[in-house]
Protein backbone atom coordinates (compact mmCIF):
# COMPACT_ATOMS: atom_id res chain seq x y z
CA UNK A 1 0.00 0.00 0.00
CA UNK A 2 1.19 3.33 -0.83
CA UNK A 3 1.47 5.94 2.02
CA UNK A 4 2.69 9.19 2.84
CA UNK A 5 3.71 10.65 6.09
CA UNK A 6 2.08 14.41 6.55
CA UNK A 7 4.31 16.48 8.79
CA UNK A 8 2.76 19.04 10.91
CA UNK A 9 3.63 22.61 10.50
CA UNK A 10 5.54 24.65 12.56
CA UNK A 11 2.28 26.51 13.12
CA UNK A 12 0.26 24.04 15.40
CA UNK A 13 3.40 24.11 18.44
CA UNK A 14 3.31 28.51 18.31
CA UNK A 15 -0.69 28.66 18.22
CA UNK A 16 -0.45 25.68 21.74
CA UNK A 17 3.20 27.98 22.94
CA UNK A 18 0.50 31.24 23.26
CA UNK A 19 -2.66 29.00 24.41
CA UNK A 20 -0.12 28.35 27.58
CA UNK A 21 1.27 31.78 27.47
CA UNK A 22 -2.46 33.10 27.93
CA UNK A 23 -2.23 35.14 24.03
CA UNK A 24 -5.76 33.38 23.11
CA UNK A 25 -6.03 36.26 20.73
CA UNK A 26 -2.84 35.32 19.02
CA UNK A 27 -2.92 31.85 18.99
CA UNK A 28 -5.94 31.68 16.90
CA UNK A 29 -4.99 34.44 14.54
CA UNK A 30 -1.82 31.95 13.91
CA UNK A 31 -3.70 29.41 14.12
CA UNK A 32 -6.72 30.21 11.24
CA UNK A 33 -3.49 31.88 9.76
CA UNK A 34 -1.84 28.38 9.63
CA UNK A 35 -4.70 26.56 8.64
CA UNK A 36 -5.61 28.80 5.84
CA UNK A 37 -2.45 27.39 4.16
CA UNK A 38 -2.46 24.17 5.79
CA UNK A 39 -6.39 23.03 5.89
CA UNK A 40 -6.03 19.27 5.90
CA UNK A 41 -3.81 19.15 9.09
CA UNK A 42 -5.78 17.56 11.91
CA UNK A 43 -3.27 18.73 14.39
CA UNK A 44 -4.03 22.45 13.50
CA UNK A 45 -7.68 22.16 13.90
CA UNK A 46 -7.24 20.62 17.38
CA UNK A 47 -4.88 23.24 18.37
CA UNK A 48 -7.65 25.85 17.25
CA UNK A 49 -9.73 23.55 18.95
CA UNK A 50 -8.36 24.06 22.01
CA UNK A 51 -7.71 28.14 21.98
CA UNK A 52 -11.65 28.15 21.20
CA UNK A 53 -12.17 25.90 24.11
CA UNK A 54 -9.77 28.25 26.71
CA UNK A 55 -11.98 31.63 25.26
CA UNK A 56 -15.76 29.71 26.08
CA UNK A 57 -16.22 29.01 22.71
CA UNK A 58 -17.50 25.60 22.75
CA UNK A 59 -19.58 25.50 19.66
CA UNK A 60 -16.70 26.65 17.37
CA UNK A 61 -14.23 24.17 19.20
CA UNK A 62 -16.67 21.31 18.66
CA UNK A 63 -16.49 22.52 15.09
CA UNK A 64 -13.03 22.40 14.68
CA UNK A 65 -12.58 18.89 16.81
CA UNK A 66 -15.28 17.57 13.93
CA UNK A 67 -12.95 18.95 11.52
CA UNK A 68 -9.92 16.95 12.87
CA UNK A 69 -11.43 13.84 13.62
CA UNK A 70 -13.32 13.86 9.69
CA UNK A 71 -9.21 14.57 8.65
CA UNK A 72 -7.81 11.74 11.04
CA UNK A 73 -10.35 9.84 12.56
CA UNK A 74 -8.27 8.00 15.53
CA UNK A 75 -6.91 11.22 16.31
CA UNK A 76 -7.17 10.93 20.48
CA UNK A 77 -7.34 14.99 21.39
CA UNK A 78 -10.14 15.68 18.74
CA UNK A 79 -11.93 12.20 20.81
CA UNK A 80 -11.35 13.68 24.42
CA UNK A 81 -11.80 17.37 23.15
CA UNK A 82 -14.91 16.28 21.93
CA UNK A 83 -15.99 13.78 24.67
CA UNK A 84 -15.05 16.62 26.93
CA UNK A 85 -17.44 18.75 25.68
CA UNK A 86 -20.51 15.63 25.98
CA UNK A 87 -19.29 15.66 29.21
CA UNK A 88 -19.64 19.91 29.90
CA UNK A 89 -23.58 19.40 28.64
CA UNK A 90 -24.38 16.37 29.85
CA UNK A 91 -24.90 14.45 26.77
CA UNK A 92 -23.60 11.31 28.78
CA UNK A 93 -24.24 9.14 25.98
CA UNK A 94 -22.09 10.73 23.25
CA UNK A 95 -19.34 11.40 26.16
CA UNK A 96 -19.41 7.35 26.46
CA UNK A 97 -18.96 7.41 22.53
CA UNK A 98 -15.78 9.77 22.23
CA UNK A 99 -14.68 8.03 25.11
CA UNK A 100 -14.59 5.11 24.24
CA UNK A 101 -12.94 5.67 21.27
CA UNK A 102 -10.27 7.31 22.84
CA UNK A 103 -9.82 4.52 24.74
CA UNK A 104 -9.47 2.25 22.20
CA UNK A 105 -6.47 4.63 20.50
CA UNK A 106 -5.12 5.07 24.21
CA UNK A 107 -5.73 2.37 26.74
CA UNK A 108 -3.73 4.00 29.47
CA UNK A 109 -4.50 7.79 29.31
CA UNK A 110 -5.81 7.53 32.89
CA UNK A 111 -8.03 11.26 32.31
CA UNK A 112 -9.84 9.21 29.50
CA UNK A 113 -10.37 6.08 31.80
CA UNK A 114 -11.74 8.38 34.97
CA UNK A 115 -13.54 10.53 32.40
CA UNK A 116 -15.35 7.38 30.64
CA UNK A 117 -16.03 5.94 34.53
CA UNK A 118 -17.90 8.69 35.05
CA UNK A 119 -20.00 9.04 31.46
CA UNK A 120 -21.26 5.72 32.38
CA UNK A 121 -22.15 6.20 35.73
CA UNK A 122 -24.10 9.53 34.99
CA UNK A 123 -25.92 7.77 32.09
CA UNK A 124 -27.12 5.01 34.37
CA UNK A 125 -27.70 7.62 37.49
CA UNK A 126 -28.79 10.63 35.77
CA UNK A 127 -27.06 14.10 36.11
CA UNK A 128 -26.69 15.24 39.72
CA UNK A 129 -22.84 16.55 40.23
CA UNK A 130 -21.06 19.50 38.76
CA UNK A 131 -17.59 17.53 38.61
CA UNK A 132 -17.73 16.88 34.82
CA UNK A 133 -16.70 20.55 34.04
CA UNK A 134 -13.14 20.04 35.52
CA UNK A 135 -12.68 16.47 34.12
CA UNK A 136 -13.53 17.56 30.77
CA UNK A 137 -11.22 20.45 30.97
CA UNK A 138 -8.29 17.69 32.43
CA UNK A 139 -9.14 15.97 29.40
CA UNK A 140 -8.77 19.02 27.03
CA UNK A 141 -5.58 20.32 28.70
CA UNK A 142 -3.88 17.21 28.74
CA UNK A 143 -4.92 15.52 25.89
CA UNK A 144 -1.97 14.40 23.97
CA UNK A 145 -1.62 14.50 19.96
CA UNK A 146 0.10 12.58 17.26
CA UNK A 147 1.93 15.15 15.54
CA UNK A 148 1.83 13.01 12.33
CA UNK A 149 -0.41 11.33 10.09
CA UNK A 150 -0.33 8.87 7.81
CA UNK A 151 -2.56 8.94 5.08
CA UNK A 152 -2.76 5.46 3.20
CA UNK A 153 -5.32 4.31 -0.02
CA UNK A 154 -7.83 3.06 2.40
CA UNK A 155 -8.62 6.92 3.60
CA UNK A 156 -9.41 7.48 0.26
CA UNK A 157 -13.23 8.26 -0.39
CA UNK A 158 -14.29 5.66 -3.09
CA UNK A 159 -16.95 6.47 -6.10
CA UNK A 160 -19.60 4.30 -4.97
CA UNK A 161 -22.44 2.59 -6.99
CA UNK A 162 -25.37 2.65 -5.12
CA UNK A 163 -28.72 1.82 -6.62
CA UNK A 164 -30.10 4.96 -5.69
CA UNK A 165 -27.88 7.52 -7.44
CA UNK A 166 -29.13 9.14 -10.43
CA UNK A 167 -26.93 8.65 -13.36
CA UNK A 168 -24.50 11.90 -13.45
CA UNK A 169 -23.05 12.03 -16.81
CA UNK A 170 -21.58 15.51 -16.92
CA UNK A 171 -17.91 15.59 -16.46
CA UNK A 172 -18.26 19.42 -14.99
CA UNK A 173 -19.48 17.87 -11.95
CA UNK A 174 -16.67 17.07 -9.38
CA UNK A 175 -18.70 14.91 -6.73
CA UNK A 176 -21.86 14.95 -5.32
CA UNK A 177 -22.42 13.32 -1.98
CA UNK A 178 -25.23 11.87 0.55
CA UNK A 179 -23.83 12.32 3.45
CA UNK A 180 -25.16 11.33 7.25
CA UNK A 181 -25.93 13.49 10.05
CA UNK A 182 -22.62 12.63 11.32
CA UNK A 183 -20.78 13.63 8.10
CA UNK A 184 -19.50 10.03 6.74
CA UNK A 185 -20.03 9.85 3.17
CA UNK A 186 -23.50 7.39 2.82
CA UNK A 187 -23.16 7.83 -1.15
CA UNK A 188 -20.55 8.99 -3.67
CA UNK A 189 -20.02 9.68 -6.79
CA UNK A 190 -16.77 11.55 -7.84
CA UNK A 191 -15.61 12.52 -11.36
CA UNK A 192 -11.96 10.78 -12.45
CA UNK A 193 -9.73 13.74 -11.88
CA UNK A 194 -10.89 14.84 -8.95
CA UNK A 195 -8.66 14.35 -5.41
CA UNK A 196 -9.52 10.70 -4.32
CA UNK A 197 -10.64 11.57 -0.56
CA UNK A 198 -12.86 14.91 -1.79
CA UNK A 199 -16.09 12.52 -1.19
CA UNK A 200 -15.26 12.05 2.20
CA UNK A 201 -13.92 15.59 2.84
CA UNK A 202 -16.99 17.08 1.30
CA UNK A 203 -19.14 14.59 3.76
CA UNK A 204 -17.40 15.89 6.54
CA UNK A 205 -17.78 19.53 5.65
CA UNK A 206 -21.54 19.33 5.21
CA UNK A 207 -22.19 19.19 8.93
CA UNK A 208 -20.28 22.53 9.23
CA UNK A 209 -21.73 23.82 6.78
CA UNK A 210 -24.76 22.80 7.70
CA UNK A 211 -24.33 24.26 11.67
CA UNK A 212 -23.60 27.83 10.19
CA UNK A 213 -26.20 27.89 7.50
CA UNK A 214 -28.63 27.02 10.53
CA UNK A 215 -27.22 29.44 13.00
CA UNK A 216 -27.41 32.20 9.99
CA UNK A 217 -31.16 31.74 8.99
CA UNK A 218 -32.31 30.89 12.48
CA UNK A 219 -31.04 34.13 13.79
CA UNK A 220 -32.41 36.46 11.52
CA UNK A 221 -36.03 34.89 11.83
CA UNK A 222 -36.02 32.86 9.03
CA UNK A 223 -36.63 29.99 10.58
CA UNK A 224 -34.92 26.38 9.16
CA UNK A 225 -32.44 26.35 6.75
CA UNK A 226 -33.21 24.46 3.34
CA UNK A 227 -30.63 25.09 0.61
CA UNK A 228 -26.42 26.30 0.69
CA UNK A 229 -24.92 27.68 -2.49
CA UNK A 230 -21.44 28.86 -2.59
CA UNK A 231 -20.21 30.31 -6.30
CA UNK A 232 -16.45 30.78 -6.13
CA UNK A 233 -13.98 31.96 -8.77
CA UNK A 234 -13.46 27.84 -9.71
CA UNK A 235 -16.66 26.38 -9.25
CA UNK A 236 -19.52 25.93 -7.13
CA UNK A 237 -20.80 23.93 -4.13
CA UNK A 238 -24.49 23.66 -3.77
CA UNK A 239 -25.93 21.89 -0.08
CA UNK A 240 -29.11 20.49 0.58
CA UNK A 241 -30.31 18.82 3.77
CA UNK A 242 -33.47 16.26 4.27
CA UNK A 243 -34.31 16.60 7.65
CA UNK A 244 -36.73 13.66 8.23
CA UNK A 245 -34.21 11.04 6.80
CA UNK A 246 -31.10 12.47 8.20
CA UNK A 247 -29.19 13.22 5.39
CA UNK A 248 -27.09 15.93 3.71
CA UNK A 249 -27.01 16.22 -0.10
CA UNK A 250 -24.32 18.10 -1.20
CA UNK A 251 -22.33 19.02 -5.19
CA UNK A 252 -19.04 20.53 -6.01
CA UNK A 253 -19.17 21.25 -9.91
CA UNK A 254 -16.41 23.14 -12.27
CA UNK A 255 -17.29 26.84 -12.99
CA UNK A 256 -18.38 26.20 -16.69
CA UNK A 257 -21.33 24.17 -15.24
CA UNK A 258 -24.26 26.81 -14.72
CA UNK A 259 -25.86 27.11 -11.36
CA UNK A 260 -29.17 26.64 -12.37
CA UNK A 261 -27.71 23.40 -13.73
CA UNK A 262 -26.58 22.46 -10.49
CA UNK A 263 -28.96 23.09 -8.35
CA UNK A 264 -30.99 20.93 -11.26
CA UNK A 265 -29.00 18.16 -9.84
CA UNK A 266 -28.94 18.79 -6.79
CA UNK A 267 -33.16 18.62 -6.60
CA UNK A 268 -32.54 15.31 -8.62
CA UNK A 269 -30.13 13.80 -6.36
CA UNK A 270 -32.47 15.21 -3.83
CA UNK A 271 -35.28 13.03 -5.39
CA UNK A 272 -33.24 9.74 -5.66
CA UNK A 273 -32.63 9.67 -2.24
CA UNK A 274 -36.10 10.58 -1.15
CA UNK A 275 -37.38 7.23 -3.64
CA UNK A 276 -34.17 5.56 -2.06
CA UNK A 277 -35.28 6.13 1.43
CA UNK A 278 -38.84 4.58 1.01
CA UNK B 1 -9.62 57.92 -8.60
CA UNK B 2 -11.12 59.00 -5.10
CA UNK B 3 -11.75 56.73 -2.62
CA UNK B 4 -16.13 56.26 -2.41
CA UNK B 5 -17.41 57.83 0.70
CA UNK B 6 -20.01 56.95 2.91
CA UNK B 7 -22.63 58.40 1.28
CA UNK B 8 -22.09 57.39 -2.35
CA UNK B 9 -21.22 54.08 -1.28
CA UNK B 10 -24.74 53.99 0.28
CA UNK B 11 -26.14 55.66 -2.80
CA UNK B 12 -25.02 51.79 -4.16
CA UNK B 13 -27.20 50.09 -2.59
CA UNK B 14 -30.53 52.27 -3.09
CA UNK B 15 -31.33 50.47 -5.97
CA UNK B 16 -31.49 47.11 -4.82
CA UNK B 17 -32.81 48.44 -1.61
CA UNK B 18 -35.81 49.23 -4.02
CA UNK B 19 -36.47 45.55 -5.24
CA UNK B 20 -39.14 43.81 -4.32
CA UNK B 21 -38.91 41.36 -1.39
CA UNK B 22 -35.60 43.26 -0.56
CA UNK B 23 -35.64 44.01 3.55
CA UNK B 24 -32.06 44.48 4.12
CA UNK B 25 -28.73 45.26 2.69
CA UNK B 26 -25.25 45.98 4.64
CA UNK B 27 -22.20 46.45 3.26
CA UNK B 28 -19.71 45.58 5.85
CA UNK B 29 -16.06 45.20 6.57
CA UNK B 30 -15.05 41.08 6.42
CA UNK B 31 -12.39 41.69 8.46
CA UNK B 32 -14.56 42.67 11.47
CA UNK B 33 -18.46 43.06 10.43
CA UNK B 34 -18.68 46.38 11.10
CA UNK B 35 -21.26 47.98 8.99
CA UNK B 36 -20.51 50.57 6.68
CA UNK B 37 -23.54 51.23 4.92
CA UNK B 38 -26.67 49.83 5.14
CA UNK B 39 -30.10 50.45 3.58
CA UNK B 40 -33.42 48.66 5.82
CA UNK B 41 -37.02 48.14 6.86
CA UNK B 42 -37.28 49.24 10.27
CA UNK B 43 -37.80 45.02 11.63
CA UNK B 44 -34.29 44.35 10.41
CA UNK B 45 -31.04 44.07 12.86
CA UNK B 46 -28.37 45.04 10.77
CA UNK B 47 -25.47 44.37 13.02
CA UNK B 48 -26.78 40.83 13.08
CA UNK B 49 -27.28 40.65 9.27
CA UNK B 50 -23.67 41.72 8.26
CA UNK B 51 -22.39 39.37 11.31
CA UNK B 52 -23.87 36.28 9.94
CA UNK B 53 -23.41 37.23 6.61
CA UNK B 54 -19.52 37.65 7.39
CA UNK B 55 -19.34 34.46 9.55
CA UNK B 56 -20.33 32.62 6.81
CA UNK B 57 -18.41 34.29 4.13
CA UNK B 58 -15.72 33.26 6.44
CA UNK B 59 -16.74 30.09 7.59
CA UNK B 60 -17.30 28.60 3.65
CA UNK B 61 -13.73 30.05 2.42
CA UNK B 62 -11.92 27.50 4.33
CA UNK B 63 -14.10 24.48 3.01
CA UNK B 64 -13.75 26.03 -0.32
CA UNK B 65 -10.13 26.15 -0.47
CA UNK B 66 -10.01 22.48 0.80
CA UNK B 67 -12.66 21.38 -1.79
CA UNK B 68 -10.36 23.36 -4.78
CA UNK B 69 -13.36 25.65 -5.53
CA UNK B 70 -11.03 28.81 -5.36
CA UNK B 71 -12.31 31.94 -3.37
CA UNK B 72 -16.01 31.95 -2.63
CA UNK B 73 -17.75 35.02 -4.57
CA UNK B 74 -21.81 34.49 -3.41
CA UNK B 75 -22.75 32.54 -0.46
CA UNK B 76 -26.92 32.28 -0.59
CA UNK B 77 -28.27 30.50 2.74
CA UNK B 78 -32.59 30.00 1.60
CA UNK B 79 -35.23 29.04 4.10
CA UNK B 80 -38.65 28.73 3.23
CA UNK B 81 -39.47 32.05 4.72
CA UNK B 82 -36.26 33.86 3.08
CA UNK B 83 -32.41 34.26 1.84
CA UNK B 84 -29.67 35.54 2.59
CA UNK B 85 -27.12 36.23 0.16
CA UNK B 86 -23.47 36.97 0.56
CA UNK B 87 -21.05 38.92 -1.90
CA UNK B 88 -17.38 39.55 -0.87
CA UNK B 89 -14.76 41.29 -2.91
CA UNK B 90 -11.74 42.49 -1.69
CA UNK B 91 -12.28 42.69 2.23
CA UNK B 92 -16.03 44.00 1.87
CA UNK B 93 -18.93 41.91 2.36
CA UNK B 94 -22.43 42.78 0.71
CA UNK B 95 -25.27 40.97 2.63
CA UNK B 96 -28.71 40.95 1.72
CA UNK B 97 -32.14 39.66 3.21
CA UNK B 98 -34.71 39.32 1.18
CA UNK B 99 -38.28 37.33 1.22
CA UNK B 100 -38.78 34.19 -0.50
CA UNK B 101 -41.08 35.48 -2.88
CA UNK B 102 -37.75 38.06 -4.09
CA UNK B 103 -36.85 37.52 -7.78
CA UNK B 104 -33.32 35.28 -6.71
CA UNK B 105 -31.39 35.74 -9.94
CA UNK B 106 -31.88 39.90 -10.22
CA UNK B 107 -30.91 40.05 -6.43
CA UNK B 108 -27.79 37.73 -7.22
CA UNK B 109 -26.97 40.15 -10.14
CA UNK B 110 -27.44 43.42 -8.35
CA UNK B 111 -25.42 41.92 -5.12
CA UNK B 112 -23.01 41.14 -7.82
CA UNK B 113 -22.73 44.52 -9.31
CA UNK B 114 -22.43 46.18 -6.01
CA UNK B 115 -19.49 44.40 -4.90
CA UNK B 116 -17.88 44.78 -7.93
CA UNK B 117 -18.12 48.68 -7.65
CA UNK B 118 -16.93 48.45 -4.18
CA UNK B 119 -14.22 46.72 -4.69
CA UNK B 120 -12.89 49.10 -7.13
Amino acid sequence: MHETVVAVPEFVSDVDRLRRAGRLDDAQLVAISGLTEHPYIAAGHHALARVLYARGEMQQAHDEWEMALALEPDHIGALKGLGSLALTRRDYASAERYLEAALSVAPADQDVVAALRLARDRSRTGPSTSTTLPLGVALVQRSTEPFQRTVGESASGPALRAPHFPAFDDARLVVAVVADVDGFVVDARVSPGAPTDVAATLAGLTRDMGTEAALTTSSLGLGAWDTLTVECTDGSIVMSVDRARRHSMVIAATVDLPLGLVRRYLTQLRGHVEEWSQ
Amino acid sequence: MTAPTSLTVSALLTPLARVRGVRAIVLAQEIDAIVVAEQSHVDVDVDTLAAFGVSLVRRVRAHAVQLQRGDPQIVTVESAQGRVVAATRRGMVVVILTDRAANAGIVRLAVQRIAEQVAI
